[in-house]
């Protein structure tokens, strides 16, 4: 990474102001000894200011990977960002900003949420001392002031006598504490985005809501656009306006939550949403995506998800399929099915999608094989 | 069913003592402390007899009557223990070749000693001082080599499969061999009475006025499980983990019974505690009419079988050291089945069984998918041929298109190998989709109990009303006011008077902080018409809709201002 900031040849307009992050052919790989992983191949999306967007993948779908790209989290090399990426924050273009700029950005502008909130805390320092640290970073502030600062966004984020807390140690601080922690530590700068990566995993269903609540909260307090990344489908219903599904690096569908859950247009979507256990379908077989996510090395040549799919024909091996216009404006998917040669097919699957989605699949025959 | 409650149909478990009791525990530490101090003693005598005999007869000398005790020893121990792993083996020949070479070396030293020393009473004593570390470095030796290899000398154990009711070990483990016509009939015939069949049939209805529930498969009474917390300069006890306190819950042949509970509630303790993983600190576990904390830790070998356990976490419980044969074979190997091939047959089968190739059996954990690492997992609990599993969260690990698979492999099995399943879950839909009964835990206790269709209709406990209102629903048209609990679950070393919940309890603010919530524990009780729906709360009747909907209506300003408590 050279510390530069010339702004690249060949990049396109910046994007309208009421866009706050605009991925436009967004491609991230990995050098290593066995080979490149492309991560991230070729992704676009845009996410409004004071939006809530959910990424949904599998582990290894590369939702994680993006995540960091538009931090510019990712160290060069092994990470390679492909030619004609772009990734528009704010109207700026981050990709070519120099290091030190990013710095600037990173905890001020944009700021992230990971998923474990032990290992992303330092254990040496306190709680408090940890905000702070962040606020004297970006604010020219001074250390009282900081310190207040910090114990108010404890504050801010329900955890209780946060005088006290914050001269705590994290291994002090239960899971969900913790967690509240990164919140406030994400939030001490004030974002126009914050980036929540898996917040909810590693948390009890009580807590969980707890967490959800409190996003739902600040993020209507302080008009924060939300980029929210998760597996699972429970909690983007929850939480998101729109919806960009992931698999094996690619986008498969995009939509309003409304439409990628209640009516997928993709096998995997349709596969995810019908495999999550509910009440009509006890006494049946969930409906399972059989096989496994493809290694990265052994990409399939045309369709990725076609070795898993159900409803795939001749054309799925041999053409890669591109994001159709599947319905209204903007919602699309990787589907050959949105072919116009292909609607009766795309009926079928339809039809057998609401089907397993009432009933479940009756219990018949042996165990599913996999792995061959 | 609690032994407590009255009105409940209290159904006592015949128990029956056929198995040779577990002797009390001053007696075991007390044999193994003999043993023990036998073995030093033993092993020390030897060598110095040894040494002695080279020093005084010279190494020719000796070497007639050393082959004469040694060579003999020697086969005998090796015919005796039979070995069937070579690191067993190389073991053995370690510490027997380092006791022999000490022995040598003893005696060489007593021979120069005797040499360099001329006054008899000096040599006596310089040879009792210089022999004494030898002696320790052998003994130590060859307990060390206990301790590193896995020793434990796999004896073919005589099995009593008639007396435990396990199958036998040599059968091939296939759903044909099981699902014969006669025992299909006889096992519908045991489920036909248990409210499980009844569920299952899909007839929720039937399932409350069951009178007769028929012989529990597994009943636990008042199980405790306590840990002790040890501190200070002189490491003595300074508290207790109340991990379960006080358990209480039937499992039916044939059935699915579920747990759920926040993570450090005991559900995996409870699940542990069950199948004796651990020993239970106070109650019962009656498995099959054998109360498990009184059987004979010898007898409970051929009752393991029929117990096995699937562990949550598909990374750490495969060796990575060891091929899958080994991983499911282990449990066949310390069952006594020591031939090679009938083993391997039996863990193919069992591959075959969850749905991976034969060939697999030769691989290692790290060339699988984490799917089929539970599904490893699985075979390596139904490679013993169990009737009775506990899935300890098998699925919060997998993606949730791998989560359905194996979902579906564990209902596949369920139906056909007649298994009965201790599920153990913080996913409220899995459990709902999964289960014939629930029971929530909260704190080391089961606060309700009931049939899937009641508990999630009709939740009588105002913990399980938060539980389910914080399930997250992936249909955005059914977004909703979550009732949020407050703060974290106390820690369970100084569990909350009274009532567990009241730190937390959403409905007892509602009510204004009534007092016994405070003072009195509530007991599991019988809730409404069905008797199998039990909850332990002073103020379960306070629960409706209007309620629940005005607490969830008032929780987002609480978490506004300030969502924890402790």
């Amino acid at each position: 990474m050279t510390e530069t900031s010339t702004v690249r040849r060949g990049l396109g307009a910046p994007p309208p102001d009421d866009i706050l992050v605009d991925v436009r052919n967004l491609r991230t790989s990995f050098k290593v000894m066995d080979g490149i992983v492309p991560a991230v191949d070729g992704i676009s999306f845009s996410l409004g200011r004071g939006q809530t967007l959910g990424i949904v993948g599998e582990s290894g779908s590369g939702k994680s990977v993006t995540a960091l790209t538009i931090m510019r989290l990712l160290e060069i090399p092994p990470a390679e960002i492909g030619e004609g990426s772009e990734i528009w924050f704010d109207g700026k273009d981050v990709l070519s900003m120099s290091e030190s700029e990013v710095r600037q950005l990173r905890g001020d502008d944009m700021a992230m949420i990971f998923q474990e909130p032990l290992t992303s805390l330092n254990p040496v320092f306190t709680v408090g001392d940890q905000i702070a640290e962040q606020v004297k970073l970006h604010k020219k502030v001074k250390e009282r002031e900081a310190r207040d600062r910090a114990v108010e966004m404890l504050r801010l984020v329900g955890i209780p006598s946060p005088e006290r807390r914050a001269k705590q140690y994290p291994h002090e601080l239960s899971g969900g504490m913790r967690q509240r922690v990164m919140i406030g530590m994400a939030l001490s700068c004030e974002p126009k985005l914050l980036i929540a990566d898996e917040p909810t995993t590693a948390l009890d269903v009580t807590v969980q809501a707890q967490i959800l609540e409190l996003l739902k909260a600040i993020q209507q307090r302080t008009g924060a656009a939300l980029m929210l990344i998760t597996h699972d489908l429970g909690v983007v219903a929850e939480m998101v306006d729109n919806v960009v599904v992931m698999y094996a690096g690619q986008i498969v569908e995009q939509g309003t939550v409304e439409e990628v859950l209640i009516e997928p247009r993709m096998p995997y979507t349709m596969g995810l949403i019908e495999s999550i256990p509910t009440v009509e379908k006890r006494g049946g077989r969930l409906s399972a995506i059989s096989g496994v996510v493809p290694s990265p090395f052994h990409l399939p040549p045309a369709c990725r998800f076609e070795p898993r799919c159900p409803y795939r024909w001749e054309t799925c091996r041999t053409v890669p399929p591109e994001l159709y216009k599947a319905g209204a404006s903007g919602r699309t998917a990787r589907c050959h099915l949105h072919l116009a040669e292909a609607q009766p097919r795309l009926e079928a699957a339809i039809a057998q999608h609401e089907q397993n989605m009432r009933t479940g699949r009756r219990l018949t025959g042996a165990p599913d094989r996999i792995g061959e | 069913m609690t032994t407590t409650v009255d009105s409940a149909p209290v159904v006592e478990p015949t128990v029956h003592h056929r198995l040779r009791r577990r002797p009390p525990n001053s007696v075991r530490n007390g044999r193994s402390l003999l043993m023990t101090v036998a073995g030093f003693g033993v092993t020390a005598l030897f060598v110095l007899f040894l040494g002695v005999l080279i020093g005084i007869k010279g190494a020719a000398g000796a070497l007639p009557v050393v082959a004469a005790i040694t060579i003999p020893l020697a086969a005998v121990l090796w015919g005796v223990v039979r070995f069937t792993r070579t690191r067993t083996k190389l073991a053995f020949a370690l510490a027997f070749g380092a006791a022999l070479v000490l022995s040598v070396a003893i005696g060489v030293l007593i021979v120069l000693m005797s040499r360099l020393l001329s006054e008899p009473n000096s040599i006596f004593f310089a040879q009792l001082i210089l022999s004494l570390p030898f002696v320790v470095a052998v003994a130590a030796a060859w307990q060390l080599a206990r301790g590193v290899f896995w020793f434990d000398g796999t004896k073919e154990h005589q099995l009593r499969p008639e007396e435990s009711g396990a199958r036998p070990i040599s059968a091939p483990l296939t759903v044909a061999a099981t699902a014969t016509p006669t025992a299909l009939a006889a096992a519908a015939a045991d489920t036909v009475t248990s409210p499980a069949h009844v569920v299952e049939t899909g007839d929720a209805a039937v399932a409350g006025d069951v009178v007769d529930p028929g012989m529990p498969l597994l009943s636990v009474q008042g199980l405790k499980k306590h840990f002790p917390i040890y501190g200070g300069v002189l490491r003595r006890q300074i508290g207790t983990v109340y991990a379960v306190d006080g358990v209480d819950f039937d499992i039916y042949p044939g059935e699915t019974f579920s747990l759920v509970g926040e993570s450090g509630c005991g559900k995996t303790t409870l699940g542990r505690t069950v199948i004796q993983l651990t020993p239970s600190t106070d109650g019962r576990v009656v498995f099959d009419g054998y109360e498990l904390a009184d059987v004979d830790p010898d007898d409970m070998r051929p009752l393991r079988r029929r117990m096995q356990i699937i562990f949550q976490d598909p990374f750490g419980s495969l060796n990575p050291r060891m091929p899958v044969s080994d991983i499911i074979g282990e449990g066949l190997l310390s069952q006594g089945l020591s031939d090679r091939k009938a083993r391997d047959k039996r863990v193919e089968d069992a591959l075959e069984l969850v749905g991976l190739r034969r060939e697999y059996s030769r691989r290692y954990p790290h060339e699988f998918s984490g799917g089929q690492r539970q599904r490893i997992g699985v075979a390596r609990a139904l490679a013993l041929g169990p009737d009775f599993i506990v899935a300890d969260e098998p699925v919060s690990a997998l993606d949730v298109s791998i989560q359905s698979q194996v979902l579906n492999l564990l209902l596949d099995l369920k139906r056909d190998l007649n298994l009965t399943y201790l599920f153990i879950s913080h996913n409220l839909s899995v459990v709902q989709y999964f289960s014939d009964r629930v029971g929530v835990m909260y704190l080391g206790k089961i606060v309700e109990i009931g049939s899937v269709e009641e508990l999630y209709k009709d939740p009588r406990h105002p913990y399980t009303v938060a539980l389910l209102s914080a399930i997250p629903e992936a249909d955005p048209r059914r977004r909703k006011k979550r009732l949020v609990l407050k703060g974290d679950v106390p820690s369970p070393a100084a569990p909350p008077a009274g009532c567990r919940f009241h730190t937390r309890c959403w409905l007892r603010e509602r009510l204004g902080n009534p007092e016994n919530c405070v003072t009195i524990e509530p007991p599991l009780v019988p809730y409404g018409d069905d008797p199998g729906h039990r909850v332990a709360c002073h103020w379960a009747d306070e629960i409706s809709q209007s309620t629940v909907a005005q607490a969830e209506a008032e929780t987002p300003a609480v978490v506004a201002a300030v969502a924890g408590d402790e």
